[in-house]
C-alpha cells in the first residue's frame, strides 16, 4: 500500500527498513563485544554473544509461555460482572 | 462554703429540680437547669483538682460521724466519674432545647428539666456516697427519673411507653437484687458504711450468706449496666427515648453502674475474694467477650441507627467489663479510660443522631441516604465518632483498645487480644454501613430541602466528638487519671 | 512553628483548604503545596524531632536521615509532577485525597517509631481508595472496596505486630527488625506479622493482586499518584526493617518473574503497567534481601528512578485513556499520528524502564545486578536477567507498540492537554538526565555505607564512597545486546504471526480466590456465597422450629409463673428467665468454688 507520507509507518517498506536496520545492528553488536576489555563475573558470560542469545531465547520463551498461560486463565471480559 | 464542696454537686441539682416544677415556665426552667448543670460541672472539676492534690475527700452529712451517719467519700475514681457525668450532663442539656422542641410537647418541657436534674442528682449521688443504703436511694432516684425521661418519647412513638415499662420492670428487678445484696451484707456486718463494712467483712471463712449477697449484687449490677445477657432492656429504651435522653443515658447511666461494680469488687469485697476465691473474673470475661461479639453482630443487622448504636453500647460495656476482669492495673486503666472515652464517643454520636432526627424526622438507615451531602457537618461528626467506635488511631477509642490489648498480652492471653482486633472489624462493618448510605447513595427526593442542623446543636455535638479526638491524641490527663484510679483501687488489696 | 512541622504535614493540613478554593486558585494551591513542602523538607537538618508522648511511651514523629531523605525527596517530586498532571481535573475530592495520600506517605517515611508509621500507613490506605472511587463506576467501587479491605488488613496486621513487638521488647523504635542472621524463620511472631504487613503493601507474590485489581480502576490522574507512593513506602519500610533478610531474595526474584507472563497476555494497558510495577518492585526487594551496601543503595536508587519512569508511563497511558476513552490494546493503535509528544514521552519511559543506556533505569538497575553478581549468586542473577528481558517485552515494547503503533485503529484525537504534556516532559527530562549524569543526580545521594562492621545508614557528615561506574564499554554493549536481540525476537514473532494477538478478555489471577465465591453461574444461578447463606438460613429455620417446639413444651411449666404476661411483655419474660438463670448459675459456681 503506497503512502503519500514517506515517513509513515503505514507504509510496509518503511517498516521493513526499520526491521532490517535492527537486524544489522544486532549482527554488529556481537563482534563489537570483542573489541573491548571484558570483565565478566560468571563463566557463562564468556560465551560469545551470550547476552544476545539469552535475550532472544528468553523473549521467545516468555511469549510462548504467555500463549500457554492464556489457555489456563483467559476468560470472557465480563467474567466478574455476570 | 468550700468545706461543703463534696456535697454541693448533689444538693444543688436536687433542690433545683422541684424549683423547675414551681417555675413551670419552660424558658425559666431551662435557664435554671442550665445554670445548675454547668455549676455542677464546675464543682466536680474543682473536686477532681482537690482530690488529685490532696487525696481522698470525705464529708460527713449533718455532723453524724461515720459509720453511724452518712459519709460522702470521693477518691480519684469517683472524682473522675463525677466529672464525666456532670460534663456530659451539662453539654447535653445545652443541646436539648432545640431538640426537645420537636420531640416533646411544650407543656411537658418543665417536667423534662425536672426529671433530667433528678436523674443527674441520682447518678452523681451514686458516685459520691460512701454509704450503701444511700447508694440504693440514689440508684432509685436516677432510675425512676430515667423511666420518666424515656416515656417522654411517647410524643414521637407510643413504643416509648412499652420500652420505658420494660426498663422499669427490669430496672426494678436489678435494684431489688442490689437491695437484697446490701441487706444481706448489713445483716452480716451491722454497718452500711462502705469503708467500715470492708474492714468488718469476713470473706475468708465467713458464712455462705456472703456468697449469696455477692451473687445478688453481681446479677443486679450486671442488669443495670446491661452486661450480656441481661441487656435486652437497653435497645428499646435507647431507640424510643427522645434523642437528648438517649444521649444522656447512654453516656452516663451504664457508666455509673460500672462504677458501682468497681466499688463492690475492689473496695468492699476485695479482688482477692472476687477473683481468687470466686471465679468472677472468668465469668465476667466470658460474658463480656460473648457480649462484644453477639451485640456487635446484631448491630450490623439493624435498620434503625439509634438501635444499632444501642447494640454497639452493649458491646462497648463488654470492653469495659473485659478490662475489669483482667484485674491488673493496665486492665483496670483500660476499663476506666474506656468508660470515659465511650461516654464521649457515644454521647457525641447520639447527639448527631438527634440532629438527624430533627432534620429528617427519622433515624432509620434508609432515610439517611445521601445525608452526607445534605448535612455534611453533622455527618462528619458522626464519622469521627464512628471511627472512635472502631478504635482507629488518633481517636480516643484507639487509646482504650491499646490498653485493653496490652493488658491482655500482659496476661499472655494473645487469643483475647486477637478477638479484640477481630471485634473492631465488626464495628468497622456497622459503621461502614452508615457511611456508605450517607455518602455513596443519592439523597431521597423528600429530603431535598433538608438543611444542616442548627449551630446551637452542632456545638455540643462537636464538643463531645472533639473531646474524643483530643483525648485520643493527648492521653496524659484521661489515661493518667484512670491509671492513678486503677492503682488506688488495687492498692486497697492487702 | 513551621520549622517544627513534620514533613508531609503541610500537604495534610494544606489539603483541607482545597475544598474552600475554586478553579485556577485551587489548581495553583495544588501545585504550591508540594513545592512548599519540598522547600520545608530541604530546610530540615538530619536528626530526630517531634517527640510526643502517647500513653507514657515516647514517640518520635520525625526522623531525618539519608534513607528517609531520599525517599522523602522523590515522594515530593512525584507529588508535584502528579499534581501538575492532574491540574485540569475539577474534582475537589480527588485533589484532597491525593494530597492527603501523598502527605501521609511522606509522613510515614519520616516516622521514627512504629506507631507513628502505623498511623500514616492507615491514612495512606484510606485516602488512596478515594482515587479509585473517584472513577464513579460500579466496578471501581467494588475494586476500591477490595483494595481498601486488603490495605486496612495490612494495617491491622502491622498493628498486631507492633503490639506484640512492644510487648516483647518494650520498644517502639523503628529500626532493623530482623535479627543479624537474616533468618525470618528464627524471628519472633511479632516481626513476622510486621513483615507480612509490609509484604502486602509491597505486593509480594500471592499478596499482590490488590495492585492489578485496584490501580487500573482508578481515575486517569489517580493512578499516577497511586503508582508512586504505596508500594515504595513498603519498599522503604522493608529496607529499614528487613535489610539482609535472605528470604527476600527469593520473594523478590519470584516477584520479578511471574508478572511478566501475565503482562504478555493482558489487554488493559494500565493493568500491564500494574504487572510491570510488580516486576520492578521485585528488583528492589532482591536488593533489600542481598543486604550489602551496594544492593541497598541499588534499591534506593531504583525506587527513585522507578517512581519517575513508572509515573511517566502511567501518565502517557492516562493521556491516551483521557483522549480516546479506552485503554484496551485491542482497540488502540496508530496513535503516534494524533499524539506525537505523548508517544515520545512514553518511549522515553519505556526506554528507562527497560534500562537502555543513557536512561535512568540503566544506572539504577545495574547497581542491584552488580551487587548480586558480586555475591556470585548465579541463579538469582540469571533470574533477574530473564526478568530484564521480560520488562523489555511488556513495558519496553508492548506498551508503546500497541498504543501508538501496531495497526492503525483509526482513532483520531487531540494531543494531551498542556499540563499533562508539561508533567510528562519534565518527568521524561529527569529520566534522561539521571541516565546521563548518574553520579551527581543519584549516586551522591544514596543512603547506605559499609562501615566494616555492617551496613549502616549514612550520617549527614559522611561523604559517600560509592564509586560505581555503569558506563563501561562491556556493560553498555552487553546490555544493548540483550535488549536489541529481544527486540529482534519481537519483530520476528510479530511478522511471523506467532505473537499472541490482543484479545478482549479478563485474565484470572489470585483475586479469583476471593472473587469467585461471589459470582453466580453463567445462566444466572446463585453464587457459592448465596448458596451458603441460603443453606445457613434453612438450617437456622430448622433448628429454630426444633428449639421452639422444645421451648413450647417447657413453656407449659413456666406459664404458671407468668400468667399475667401479655404479648408485649414477652421480652420481659425472657429477660426475667435470664436473670434467674444467671443468678442460679452464679450461686452454683460460688458454692462449688468455696
Amino acid at each position: 500500500m503506497p503512502s503519500k507520507n514517506r515517513q509513515s509507518l503505514d507504509d510496509r517498506s518503511n517498516v521493513n527498513k526499520l526491521v532490517y536496520g535492527l537486524y544489522i545492528l544486532c549482527g554488529l553488536l556481537v563482534p563489537i563485544q570483542f573489541l573491548f576489555e571484558q570483565h565478566p563475573h560468571f563463566a557463562v558470560e564468556k560465551f560469545p554473544g551470550f547476552y544476545g542469545i539469552f535475550g532472544f531465547v528468553v523473549f521467545v520463551a516468555i511469549v510462548l509461555a504467555g500463549k500457554l498461560l492464556r489457555r489456563a486463565i483467559m476468560r470472557e471480559e465480563d467474567y466478574y460482572d455476570r | 462554703m468550700l468545706a461543703h464542696l463534696p456535697v454541693l454537686p448533689i444538693i444543688v441539682p436536687l433542690l433545683a429540680a422541684p424549683l423547675c416544677v414551681l417555675l413551670r415556665q419552660r424558658r425559666l426552667a431551662l435557664a435554671l437547669a442550665l445554670t445548675v448543670c454547668w455549676a455542677t460541672f464546675a464543682m466536680t472539676l474543682m473536686l477532681l483538682g482537690r482530690v488529685l492534690a490532696e487525696g481522698t475527700q470525705t464529708y460527713v452529712l449533718g455532723g453524724w460521724v461515720a459509720p453511724w451517719g452518712i459519709e460522702y467519700r470521693i477518691d480519684t475514681l469517683s472524682a473522675f466519674v463525677l466529672l464525666i457525668v456532670s460534663g456530659i450532663g451539662a453539654t447535653v442539656l445545652t443541646y436539648a432545647p432545640l431538640s426537645i422542641e420537636r420531640e416533646i410537647r411544650r407543656d411537658q418541657h418543665y417536667l423534662f428539666y425536672t426529671a433530667y436534674l433528678l436523674c443527674l442528682t441520682g447518678l452523681l449521688g451514686i458516685v459520691i456516697t460512701g454509704d450503701l443504703f444511700n447508694l440504693f436511694v440514689f440508684l432509685e432516684i436516677s432510675s425512676l427519673s430515667s423511666y420518666a425521661l424515656i416515656s417522654l418519647g411517647a410524643q414521637q412513638t407510643r413504643k416509648a411507653l412499652t420500652a420505658a415499662f420494660q426498663y422499669l420492670v427490669m430496672g426494678t428487678i436489678g435494684a431489688t437484687f442490689i437491695l437484697i445484696g446490701i441487706g444481706l451484707m448489713y445483716q452480716m456486718t451491722g454497718t452500711l458504711n462502705m469503708a467500715d463494712m470492708a474492714a468488718r467483712l469476713n470473706t475468708s471463712d465467713g458464712p455462705r450468706t456472703v456468697l449469696v449477697a455477692f451473687a445478688f449484687l453481681t446479677v443486679g449490677i450486671s442488669l443495670k449496666m446491661a452486661l450480656f445477657p441481661l441487656h435486652s432492656w437497653l435497645p428499646g429504651a435507647y431507640t424510643f427515648a427522645p434523642s437528648v435522653v438517649t444521649a444522656f443515658l447512654a453516656a452516663t447511666s451504664t457508666k455509673v453502674s460500672i462504677y458501682v461494680l468497681l466499688r463492690f469488687i475492689f473496695t468492699i469485697f476485695k479482688p482477692s475474694f472476687a477473683f481468687e476465691v470466686l471465679p468472677l473474673d472468668v465469668e465476667l470475661m466470658v460474658l463480656s467477650l460473648v457480649g462484644i461479639f453477639v451485640a456487635s453482630t446484631v448491630a450490623i443487622f439493624q435498620t434503625n441507627i439509634k438501635r444499632m448504636l444501642a447494640y454497639s453500647s452493649i458491646a462497648q460495656v463488654g470492653y469495659m467489663v473485659l478490662g475489669i476482669s483482667f484485674a491488673s492495673v493496665t486492665g483496670l486503666t483500660a476499663g476506666i479510660v474506656h468508660l470515659m472515652n465511650h461516654a464521649l464517643i457515644k454521647g457525641g454520636l447520639f447527639l448527631a443522631m438527634g440532629c438527624f432526627a430533627l432534620r429528617l424526622g427519622s433515624t432509620e438507615l434508609a432515610d439517611m441516604r445521601g445525608v452526607g451531602r445534605r448535612m455534611p457537618i453533622t455527618m462528619f461528626a458522626w464519622v469521627l465518632g464512628g471511627l472512635g467506635l472502631i478504635g482507629v488511631p488518633l481517636t480516643a477509642g484507639f487509646v482504650s483498645k491499646w490498653y485493653l490489648i496490652t493488658a491482655a498480652l500482659e496476661q499472655g492471653w494473645w487469643q483475647v487480644a486477637a478477638l479484640l482486633l477481630i471485634s473492631s472489624l465488626l464495628a468497622a462493618i456497622y459503621v461502614w454501613r452508615v457511611v456508605e448510605v450517607a455518602y455513596f447513595q443519592s439523597p431521597a427526593e423528600e429530603h431535598a430541602a433538608v438543611q444542616e442542623a442548627p449551630t446551637l446543636m452542632l456545638i455540643p455535638t462537636y464538643a463531645l466528638i472533639g473531646a474524643s479526638i483530643v483525648f485520643g491524641l493527648w492521653t496524659s490527663v484521661s489515661a493518667g487519671v484512670a491509671h492513678e484510679a486503677a492503682q488506688r483501687l488495687l492498692e486497697m488489696t492487702p | 512553628m513551621i520549622a517544627s512541622l513534620p514533613p508531609g504535614m503541610i500537604l495534610l493540613i494544606g489539603s483541607l483548604l482545597l475544598p474552600l478554593l475554586r478553579g485556577r486558585i485551587q489548581a495553583a494551591w495544588l501545585l504550591l503545596l508540594p513545592a512548599l513542602s519540598l522547600l520545608h523538607l530541604v530546610s530540615l537538618p538530619q536528626g530526630n524531632t517531634g517527640e510526643w508522648s502517647l500513653f507514657s511511651y515516647q514517640l518520635t514523629l520525625v526522623r531525618i536521615d539519608s534513607l528517609s531523605q531520599i525517599f522523602g525527596f522523590v515522594f515530593h517530586l512525584a507529588a508535584f509532577l502528579s499534581a501538575l498532571y492532574a491540574l485540569h481535573v475539577r474534582d475537589t475530592t480527588q485533589h484532597v485525597a491525593a494530597m492527603i495520600y501523598a502527605g501521609s506517605a511522606m509522613g510515614a517515611v519520616f516516622a521514627g517509631d512504629l506507631l507513628t508509621l502505623f498511623v500514616y500507613w492507615e491514612i495512606t490506605a484510606v485516602s488512596s481508595v478515594f482515587l479509585i472511587w473517584s472513577s464513579r463506576t460500579e466496578s471501581a467501587y467494588h475494586a476500591g472496596m477490595r483494595y481498601l479491605v486488603i490495605q486496612v488488613g495490612s494495617g491491622v496486621l502491622l498493628l498486631s505486630g507492633i503490639l506484640l513487638h512492644f510487648h516483647e521488647t518494650g520498644s517502639l523504635v523503628f529500626n532493623r527488625l530482623i535479627g543479624s542472621d537474616g533468618q525470618l524463620l528464627s524471628a519472633s511472631p511479632a516481626v513476622f506479622l510486621i513483615f507480612l504487613a509490609f509484604g502486602i503493601k509491597c505486593a509480594f507474590p500471592l499478596l499482590h493482586n490488590w495492585l492489578q485489581d485496584g490501580y487500573p480502576q482508578a481515575t486517569v490522574t489517580g493512578t499516577v499518584f497511586l503508582s508512586a507512593f504505596t508500594t515504595k513506602l513498603a519498599v522503604y519500610a522493608l529496607a529499614r526493617g528487613f535489610a539482609g533478610t535472605h528470604l527476600l531474595i527469593w520473594i523478590g526474584l519470584l516477584m520479578t518473574l511471574f508478572p511478566i507472563f501475565f503482562a504478555v497476555i493482558e489487554n488493559d494497558l494500565r493493568r500491564v503497567l500494574a504487572y510491570s510495577l510488580n516486576n520492578q518492585l521485585g528488583f528492589m526487594v532482591v536488593g533489600i534481601g542481598v543486604g550489602t551496601a551496594m544492593s541497598l543503595n541499588g534499591t534506593a536508587a531504583h525506587a527513585f528512578a522507578h517512581i519517575l519512569y513508572k509515573g511517566l508511563l502511567f501518565m502517557s497511558m492516562g493521556a491516551v485513556l483521557y483522549r480516546t476513552g479506552t485503554i484496551k490494546a485491542s482497540e488502540l493503535g496508530g496513535l503516534y499520528k494524533s499524539m506525537p509528544f505523548t508517544t515520545v514521552f512514553c518511549m522515553i519511559g519505556a526506554a528507562s524502564i527497560s534500562a537502555f543506556p543513557l536512561f535512568s533505569g540503566f544506572v539504577s538497575k545495574s547497581l542491584i545486578l552488580s551487587a548480586v553478581a558480586d555475591n556470585h549468586q548465579l541463579v538469582i542473577w540469571l533470574g533477574l536477567l530473564v526478568a530484564s528481558a521480560g520488562v523489555m517485552e511488556h513495558s519496553g515494547i508492548k506498551i508503546p507498540y500497541f498504543a501508538f503503533f501496531a495497526h492503525d485503529a483509526g482513532i483520531r484525537c487531540k494531543e494531551a492537554p498542556w499540563n499533562m504534556l508539561l508533567a510528562m516532559g519534565i518527568t521524561a527530562a529527569l529520566c534522561v538526565l539521571i541516565g546521563c549524569l548518574p553520579q551527581a543526580l543519584l549516586y551522591d545521594w544514596l543512603p547506605f555505607i559499609d562501615t566494616g562492621t555492617g551496613v549502616q545508614v549514612r550520617a549527614a557528615s559522611v561523604t559517600p564512597e560509592l564509586n560505581f561506574q555503569p558506563y563501561t564499554s562491556h556493560h553498555v554493549v552487553t546490555q544493548l545486546q540483550l535488549l536489541l536481540f529481544a527486540t529482534m525476537a519481537f519483530a520476528i514473532l510479530v511478522r511471523s504471526g506467532i505473537y499472541p494477538p490482543e484479545i478482549r478478555s479478563v485474565n484470572l489471577d489470585s483475586d479469583w480466590f476471593y472473587r469467585r465465591p461471589f459470582l453466580g453461574t453463567p445462566n444466572g444461578g446463585p453464587s457459592p456465597v448465596e448458596r451458603l447463606s441460603t443453606w445457613a438460613q434453612t438450617l437456622r429455620q430448622k433448628t429454630d422450629t426444633h428449639v421452639l417446639t422444645r421451648l413450647r413444651q417447657t413453656e407449659h411449666l413456666v406459664r404458671g409463673f407468668c400468667s399475667a404476661c401479655g404479648r408485649q411483655t414477652n421480652s420481659i419474660r425472657a429477660m426475667v428467665v435470664w436473670v434467674s438463670v444467671l443468678l442460679t448459675a452464679y450461686l452454683l459456681f460460688y458454692y462449688l468454688y468455696v
